[in-house]
């Protein structure tokens, strides 16, 4: 009888490769920020709310504790240690969310947030529940393979050469994503049986209810809910049925992205309608860990794709405008130098992003273009030159950044700046600035002599 | 092939305590039934206090009723303050701003209130327990006991947030006690949410005199 003989092969291999590892990263830093929010949010009541001079005296916190203390805080009273653990609590945070040496600081992570989170249990909610324990299966997850300051691959585990203890560590961080995974359908699960267990969970009116308790309502959530009894009775059977479909949700690629959505809006309610910041953060958080590495690359391929996708719309929605006469008078040519690296990738920017057709980009440095348009090269140089057709009337460096940005409604946004900065005087300035120190590189443009016209240029020739 | 071996029983210990520490947590977390209730003392030593969670968020019968502390402060010269809010003024700073500290320091007075009417774990466990005939009388004495206690702690909460609040309304060497009282306001039921008419009960409870003691201010 060979007890150890595994049945399917495939998925025990899968199970040695590590997964979710980009998640576990954003994880480790969404989990990092709330902690470093919380620490910090609450620095100036931190004696109030964790020390023996504050709600909870030292000798009642060590009553109330169900087993041995296990806090650091509870080892010394004097304010001096107080501010020593906080502060590293502090550092530790800091350096859990950057990813500096993940295996030890997840465990002091787990160390110093179960430490403040048992001193003082009053002020603890379902979210703080569920980070502790995350924190604890953190302990296991390698969570610093991105965006990590420093990346695990980088460096030489001198366990990692041998391969059955690199696959059983994989293993372990598998099993401690899963847990994630698991304790928050565990969550969402029960909470939704304990739900429908209840009669105003059932009657549709236990938002109503809910919302009737100052604590837990923002006045404009009660206002919104208690007049409209469609939008509170969708609200309450959404909140049941969203969490009993969780678990069954995560098993279709699809369906998966409907439940992270749906649960996100969730949230988003309790957050700005039940006023639950921190827990409705840490459980938006718990949801970067139900997302594969390879979703996450498709992910960042299509919203890469994205700014392409949108303007190739934009520039269909809007071929007919781009005809009407009163759009096509607005247009002007833009004089740029294409000796310039800058000037090039600026001028391709620019070309992306019109999308009404309004600019027309050429080259100072053609001498037909030059003479054709009757522009002086020198100034050409030193300050961007702009014509617009219409008027044939001449703008010059920021004044043409400005003109140019008004014809490009995607830049619009940004004119209320441009023309503080125009008005004022430092937008030339800075305009100026980095125009005279441009880096110019004429490579197949000329050989002996790069001076434009008769003039010799200010240009650094590279 | 002894390295192969050592590989295979490290991975299937580690797979085994993974389903071993969920089935625990599902046991812990489900509604109160047959089984769980068989081996509810292993579970509980299991879970506490490194996995202790409960998921009952406002449910299945979410808070009903408005909670609010009020506060009378005696003075060494025996005179006594009119009654202070120290509920509703940290609801409404939350209110006003939820990325503040209040978003948590409003769970201060709330939180001591709720913990005052509600069981804990130890008690709930002792509960449990009482089916078993044998030691029946002895765990209903250590019931009531624990639950006096738990109740001594709540109310001591209570103090302690009211002592810190007095010592920001008054000079702290001229408070001598505290009095406390609990007002407990139904909200407006459902089926009566547009009769303007409509008064909400409230039930008092007052706490006796207690000499008053230095508590950190948050502020």
């Amino acid at each position: 009888m060979n007890v150890f003989r595994w049945e399917s092969k495939h998925l025990i291999k899968e199970l040695y490769q590590p997964k979710f590892l980009i998640g576990a990263s954003l994880l480790r830093i969404a989990l990092g920020i709330i902690t470093l929010y919380i620490y910090l949010i609450h620095y100036q009541q931190r004696y109030a709310l964790w020390h023996d001079s504050g709600y909870l005296s030292h000798a009642e916190y060590l009553e109330t504790t169900i087993t041995l203390p296990f806090s650091l805080y509870a080892y010394h009273t004097s304010s001096i240690y107080f501010d020593i653990i906080f502060h590293l609590g502090i550092i530790v945070a800091i350096l859990f969310t950057l990813g500096y040496r993940t295996g030890v600081t997840s465990l002091f992570q787990f160390v110093f947030i179960w430490s403040l989170f048992e001193r003082n249990g009053v002020i603890l909610d379902g979210g703080d529940n569920i980070l502790r324990i995350v924190l604890f299966y953190f302990i296991f997850i390698a969570s610093s393979h991105y965006f990590s300051i420093q990346p695990s691959v980088t460096r030489k585990g001198t366990l990692s050469s041998f391969p059955e203890v690199k696959k059983i560590r994989n293993l372990i961080h598998n099993l401690a994503v899963f847990a994630c995974a698991f304790q928050l359908i565990i969550l969402y699960f029960m909470s939704g049986i304990y739900q429908v267990m209840g009669e105003m969970w059932q009657n549709g009116t236990a938002l109503y209810y809910i919302l009737q308790v100052e604590q837990f309502s923002m006045p404009y959530a009660q206002e919104l809910l208690s007049s409209n009894l469609y939008l509170m009775v969708f609200a309450t059977y959404f909140s049941i049925v969203i969490k009993l479909g969780f678990p069954f949700m995560l098993w279709n690629r699809y369906t998966k992205y409907i439940a992270i959505v749906c649960m996100f809006s969730f949230h988003i309610g309790i957050m700005f309608g039940m006023g639950l910041i921190t827990f409705s953060l840490i459980m938006i958080a718990l949801e970067c860990i139900l997302i594969s590495d390879t979703e996450y690359r498709t992910l960042r391929h299509r919203i890469s794709l994205m700014p392409r996708l949108i303007l190739s719309w934009m520039r269909y929605r809007t071929r007919s405008l781009r005809r009407q006469s009163y759009i096509t008078r607005k247009r002007m040519i833009i004089f740029y130098d294409s000796w310039c690296p800058l000037c090039q990738q600026v001028a391709r920017r620019i070309r992306a992003i019109d999308t009404l057709g309004l600019i027309k980009l050429k080259t100072f440095r053609d001498p037909f273009l030059v003479n054709n348009y009757k522009i002086d090269p020198q100034a050409a140089n030193e300050r961007m030159i702009g014509i617009i057709e219409e008027n044939k009337q001449q703008t010059e460096g920021f004044s043409t950044f400005f003109a140019m940005f008004k014809r490009i409604p995607l830049m619009w946004w940004s004119l209320p700046f441009l023309w503080i900065a125009l008005k004022t005087g430092l937008g030339s300035t800075l305009y100026d600035s980095v125009a005279s120190s441009r880096k110019i590189i004429p490579v197949g443009h000329c050989e002996d002599d790069c001076s434009i016209g008769e003039q010799s240029g200010k240009e650094k020739n590279v | 092939m002894a390295k192969k071996l050592v590989f295979r029983v490290t991975s299937i210990f580690c797979i085994t305590l993974f389903v071993g520490h969920f089935l625990f947590t599902l046991l812990d977390v489900i509604p109160f039934n047959p089984v769980s209730a068989k081996h509810n003392n292993q579970v509980y030593e299991y879970m506490e206090p490194l996995f202790n969670q409960t998921w009952e968020l406002f449910a299945p019968d979410p808070v009903a009723d408005n909670r609010t502390i009020y506060m009378q402060i005696k003075e060494e010269n025996g005179e006594k303050s009119d009654w202070y809010d120290i509920t509703s003024p940290k609801i409404e700073q939350n209110h006003s701003n939820l990325f503040s500290p209040h978003n948590r320091l409003v769970r201060i007075p709330t939180s001591s209130v709720i913990s005052l009417f509600q069981e804990d774990s130890t008690s709930s466990l002792i509960k449990d327990n009482l089916t078993n005939e044998e030691n029946h009388l002895t765990l209903e004495e250590n019931l009531e006991n624990h639950l006096d206690l738990h109740q001594e702690r709540a109310k001591h909460k209570m103090y302690r947030y009211a002592f810190s609040e007095a010592g920001r309304l008054y000079e702290e060497t001229n408070i001598a006690e505290v009095q406390l009282r609990l007002e407990i306001t139904e909200v407006v039921p459902f089926s009566e949410r547009n009769n303007e008419e409509y008064e909400s009960e409230s039930q008092y409870i007052e706490f006796p005199w207690e000499a008053y003691t230095n508590v950190a201010s948050p502020y």
